[in-house]
């Protein structure tokens, strides 16, 4: 009787090791959300843009995603905050009249899957 | 995340993925322990320990379930504060694509609860098997195969790739594990056997599935390049796995072609617990490259 009942726990044990192991894998086996486009591109040279946009490869969450700009100082340009497309994979920002010189986009991006991204790139104003 | 916070937040996922595999394999197991059988079943289904590990498996499903809000807001906001955390869980609730995964889980989780309260009754089971479905959907929802929308192909595959893993582990293990060496001991071959075609049947089904709607997503992680199988980490540890799930789809092939497709005798049972041992041993190494595969980015991540 108690071999039968060590044996039942040793077995259930077993079980809850090995359906734990299997479902490691399920959750969390795709990439994040990561940019597919931006405007300005980054790297490029360009006269002073009324709005920054990046495109993601999937849909993002609205309230935990956004765009900033910097300037060489490290200064924050935008005055507005960003918004969210209405597909859901892309951000926009609204920036005003910028001085030629090195801009620094800052993104951040949570999708839906609540996975974060995040990273920066740089454009030039002529 | 930080590494402590994203080593929880696995181990949330997998308790509570555990347990709904094995709530899944023990709705099995009693279903054909209860099902009309040829020869008389030597132990009513009340005679396995499987409601009590029913209520436990509910409970993790649960506790994992009330403390998920906090994991997400760690996981959109990248802090660790626990008191931040604790204040974004009702944005995350009320405004966000998870939010409203949680609720419906929520659902699914109270009426599976309620069922199970009930018991045996015929709309107990349908109502459970509609909870199951909705717990299964709400995972499906949560992952990346949501990105691209819900009510997709990529998450109605995931759905099924859920459902199928859950049902293969669960009942494989709980009848492996639990159910036919008891069958073995105490009960006729021919109970063991009838038993064993059932289970049989069920997971080859199941793994029809799961193989179908395993190459699809991994042909949509290998952004439709086959060349990344072999060139990149990814691909190759896929390899690995895919070698091990034929290793384990053959014994299952055996223990039905060699076993249950044939009469029952002392002998073929004494091979049947033995191959279906060595399915669940080979299942350990393909769970292991499973969570090998989480933890490596594949090439669609290189897009």
């Amino acid at each position: 009787m108690i071999q039968s009942s060590r044996r039942n726990c040793l077995s259930l044990a077993f079980a809850a090791i090995v359906v734990f192991a299997l479902f490691l894998a399920v959750p969390s086996a795709f990439a994040h959300t990561h940019p597919e486009a931006m405007m300005p591109a980054a790297d490029s040279t360009v006269t002073s843009p009324s709005v920054v946009m990046m495109h993601f490869s999937g849909a993002i969450e609205p309230k935990f995603s956004h765009l900033t700009v910097t300037d060489a100082t490290g200064h924050v340009v935008n005055k507005d905050s960003s918004a969210v497309g209405g597909d859901a994979k892309s951000m926009t920002l609204a920036m005003p009249t910028l001085h030629p010189g090195v801009y620094i986009v800052n993104w951040v991006a949570v999708s839906v899957d609540s996975h974060r991204s995040q990273g920066e790139y740089k454009f030039t104003v002529k | 995340m930080a590494s402590p916070i994203l080593f929880f937040s696995v181990l949330l996922a997998a308790s509570s993925d555990a347990s709904y595999a094995l709530i899944l394999g023990i709705g099995l197991a009693g279903w054909w322990l209860a099902a009309p059988n040829a020869e008389q079943p030597a132990s009513p289904p009340s005679a396995y320990p499987l409601r009590s590990l029913l209520l436990v498996c509910i409970g993790v499903l649960m506790l994992a379930h009330l403390v998920r809000p906090w994991f997400l807001a760690a996981s959109m906001s990248g802090s660790t504060g626990f008191a931040e955390n604790l204040a974004l869980a009702p944005t995350i609730l009320s405004s966000t694509h998870q939010g409203t995964l949680w609720y419906l889980n929520s659902l699914g989780l109270a009426i599976l609860l309620v069922t199970v309260l009930l018991g045996r009754k015929p709309v107990a089971i349908w109502s459970a098997i509609g909870a199951l479905c909705l717990i299964a959907f709400a995972k499906a929802a949560s992952g990346h195969a949501a990105d691209q929308g819900d009510f997709t192909l990529t998450e109605l595959t995931q759905l099924l790739h859920i459902l199928a893993t859950a049902v293969w582990a669960g009942s494989v293990l709980i009848s492996g594990l639990i159910i036919l060496p008891r069958l073995a001991r105490h009960a006729g071959i021919a109970t063991l056997w009838t038993y064993g075609n059932r289970l049989s049947q069920t997971v080859t089904w199941a793994l029809i599935v799961l193989v179908l709607s395993g190459i699809y997503t991994s042909d949509r992680e290998l952004n439709n390049s086959l060349p990344a199988l072999w060139t990149s980490t990814w691909g190759k540890i896929l390899l690995i796995k895919v070698a091990f799930v034929l290793a384990a789809l053959s014994l299952g092939a055996t223990s039905r072609l060699f076993c249950l497709q044939r009469p029952a005798t002392g002998r073929r049972t004494t091979l049947l617990l033995r191959l279906i041992l060595a399915e669940a041993i080979v299942m350990v190494f393909i769970l292991c490259l499973s969570g090998l595969l989480a933890n490596t980015a594949p090439p669609m991540a290189n897009m």
